[in-house]
């Protein structure tokens, strides 16, 4: 048992033929009359093959494109690293012409922020800038390459994050409806931080193609280059036009929020429902705003989908018998380290609210059956109720990655979604508090203030 | 490659193709993010075209272009720590490979396994990840990964050894489910 001990951390190299001659032999003896390790070996190299199995993937064709826009668009330093010249200077000499090589590399750096304010995405100059002309041109390329333009190159400087995490970053409202005309669904947000500057691009997609929506404070400077632009309205809005070739962008504000949407040039019937949709949605956040202010109530909620699933004991158990309480709906899966990460978290809710009308149900998807879920259930103690979700039930709440997590009011209306793990309890506290102090009678906001 | 290092286009479409498929498998297998993946094969492209003038061939291409790449990867995972999310295909597939499930029930099978065994590399901790990816996917050596990774032959195996601890805990559910 001891050698089976010492021979096991090499069994993989073993298994894969990666050990001397001499340490070959005496773990091949062992194996002849050790059926464990045998056993195991055989299991490396069956796990070796099924991984060996997976495919090598090829990324998209226009990913070329978003790489050779931006290599066109940048002026690299000299790399840092290992030096470029043959000869090195003796360490006196370096000292005397260091102040020289700072100098210099101040002003490439300097040539360079100036250069890629004027063609690419850097804020400009001017403190709190977005300059999105690059970023026009390089969709431009992509658009031609791409008919469809299934995809948006992504945009630099921008990085992926969570509807939480985008909503706690920005002071602007957030004008982001989650479906547009057109089929057109919210797929992916990305956040922009320089100095002060913060922005936001949301992507949509549709069947049949893509666009996005750049989103800063209307007192920030965006900025689309020195191409000609030109007036547009669009059911009352007035937007300025700018084009590159095969894309066009609309730069609008509704109230505090500056917005600039880019698509592939198309009809003007569609851009005007577009443009529509957005006022639409800035009317609900500026009505929000004002509930969250004067507590004017606003009757402006939609109803969540109904469902009926299985416990982990087999009891059916439908949206019906949750009226009446406030629900907080956890879609997780036993795979997604965040959602078991969030399981404490919810516990502790649990706990604090049970007893005040408040409902945690966990929705667990893509995790199996009852026996499956059951060892998850009991290693992280869930002390609220668990039911089986099915795909019908992901499609109708819309759920794209775990968790998600909904807040629905006493009358099974949604009043705030969050997708991604949850970074403060605090926000989700603040949301049910706020449902427990508002009368069952009265209506409320449809999702939670930004801010 | 000389050419690269000059800056020409042609050249550098050319290295492009050459590598595209390894950088961005790479960069799907460790962020398990087909969006972040696109996102990272362009970073890391970008990297390798500025710094590549200073490449001198003292060493092997393939062993810096891994280094820059699994760096540029593990360096993202370690900032998105903050902000964890998992989508739904990460681990059951896209559309498209759901679709093709359909063709066969062997076929089907096979991609369920497929998909298990990429649920399990997932959970692995993003180093211990990357020696399983450079090993099984990129078909590297240990001591090709050694060189990426900056660390020894003997590293590598320890790794290895562990990963595969690991995954035999993560798999066995699923391999009793599929059976």
């Amino acid at each position: 048992m001891n050698f089976c001990f010492l021979i096991s951390r090499r069994l993989v190299a073993y298994g894969e033929g990666e050990v001397s001659p001499h340490e070959r032999a005496p773990i091949e003896a062992h194996l002849e009359g050790c059926a464990r390790c045998r056993e195991r070996v055989r299991q490396i190299r069956q796990r070796t093959d099924l991984m060996r199995q997976l495919p090598l993937l090829d990324p998209a064709d226009e990913l070329w494109d978003a790489v050779a826009g931006n290599l066109s668009a940048s002026r690299w330093p000299e790399p840092l690293g290992e030096a470029s010249s043959g000869r090195r200077l003796s360490s006196s000499h370096q000292w005397l012409l260091r102040p020289a090589a700072i100098a210099a590399a101040l002003f490439i750096i300097a040539t360079a922020l100036l250069l890629a304010s004027r063609s690419g995405l850097l804020p400009g100059s001017h403190k709190g800038e977005l300059n999105l002309a690059g970023y026009l041109n390089l969709v431009g390329t992509v658009a031609a390459a791409e008919p469809a333009l299934r995809e948006f190159p992504a945009a630099p400087g921008f990085t992926k994050v969570s509807w939480t995490e985008a909503r706690a970053t920005v002071a602007f409202p957030v004008i982001a409806p989650e479906t547009l005309p057109g089929g057109y669904q919210l797929t992916a947000v990305r956040l922009y931080t320089r100095g002060d500057l913060r922005a936001l691009q949301f992507k949509y997609r549709s069947e049949q193609s893509a666009l996005c929506v750049f989103q800063l404070p209307s007192g920030s400077k965006l900025s689309i280059g020195e191409r000609p632009s030109e007036q547009y309205q669009a059911d009352g809005v007035s937007c300025q036009r700018a084009r590159s070739q095969n894309c066009v962008l609309y730069r609008f504000a509704l109230g505090e929020t500056q917005c600039a949407l880019m698509m592939r040039p198309t009809d003007p019937a569609v851009v005007d429902a577009l443009i529509q949709a957005f006022k639409a949605e800035a009317g609900l956040s500026q009505a929000r705003s004002v509930v969250s202010q004067s507590d004017t109530k606003q009757p402006l909620l939609q109803p969540a989908a109904e469902f009926k699933l299985p416990d982990l004991d087999g009891q059916q158990v439908s949206s019906a018998d949750l009226r009446g309480s406030v629900i907080v709906l956890d879609f997780w899966a036993t795979w997604c380290g965040p959602c078991l990460a969030e399981i404490p978290t919810f516990n502790s809710l649990h706990a604090k609210y049970a007893g005040r009308g408040v409902k945690l149900i966990g929705i667990a998807v893509q995790s199996g059956w009852a026996e499956d879920i059951k060892p998850y259930r009991d290693k992280y103690k869930v002390a609220y109720s668990t039911l089986i979700g099915d795909d019908e039930v992901v499609e109708k709440y819309n759920v794209v990655g775990f968790p998600t997590t909904y807040i629905l009011d006493r009358d099974f209306k949604v009043h705030r979604k969050f997708t991604g793990e949850l970074l403060d309890r605090k926000d989700l506290e603040r949301e049910i508090e706020s449902l427990l102090a508002t009368h069952r009678s009265e209506p409320h906001e449809q999702k939670g203030t930004p801010q | 490659m000389r050419a690269c290092q000059d800056a020409d286009p042609e050249a550098q479409r050319e290295l492009y193709e050459c590598y595209k498929t390894k950088v961005y498998s790479l960069a799907f297998y460790l962020s398990g993010d087909a969006e972040l993946a696109k996102d990272l094969t362009q970073e890391i492209f970008l990297k390798v075209f500025r710094d590549l003038r200073a490449f001198r061939f003292e060493s092997s291409f393939g062993s810096w272009l891994y280094r820059l790449a699994t760096n540029t990867c593990l360096n993202a995972l370690r900032s998105r720590r903050t902000r964890r999310e998992v989508g739904i295909e990460e681990v059951t597939g896209t559309a498209a490979e759901i679709d093709a499930d359909s063709l066969l029930e062997q076929q089907q099978v096979d991609r369920s396994i497929q998909r298990a065994v990429r649920k399990a590399m997932l959970s692995l901790k993003p180093p211990l990840r990357a020696v399983v990816v450079l090993r099984y996917i990129e078909n590297l050596s240990y001591g090709e990964i050694a060189e990426a990774l900056s660390c020894s032959v003997g590293t590598v195996a320890a790794r290895l050894s562990r990963a595969h601890r690991l995954l035999e805990r993560k798999l066995h559910s699923s391999q009793r489910a599929v059976s």
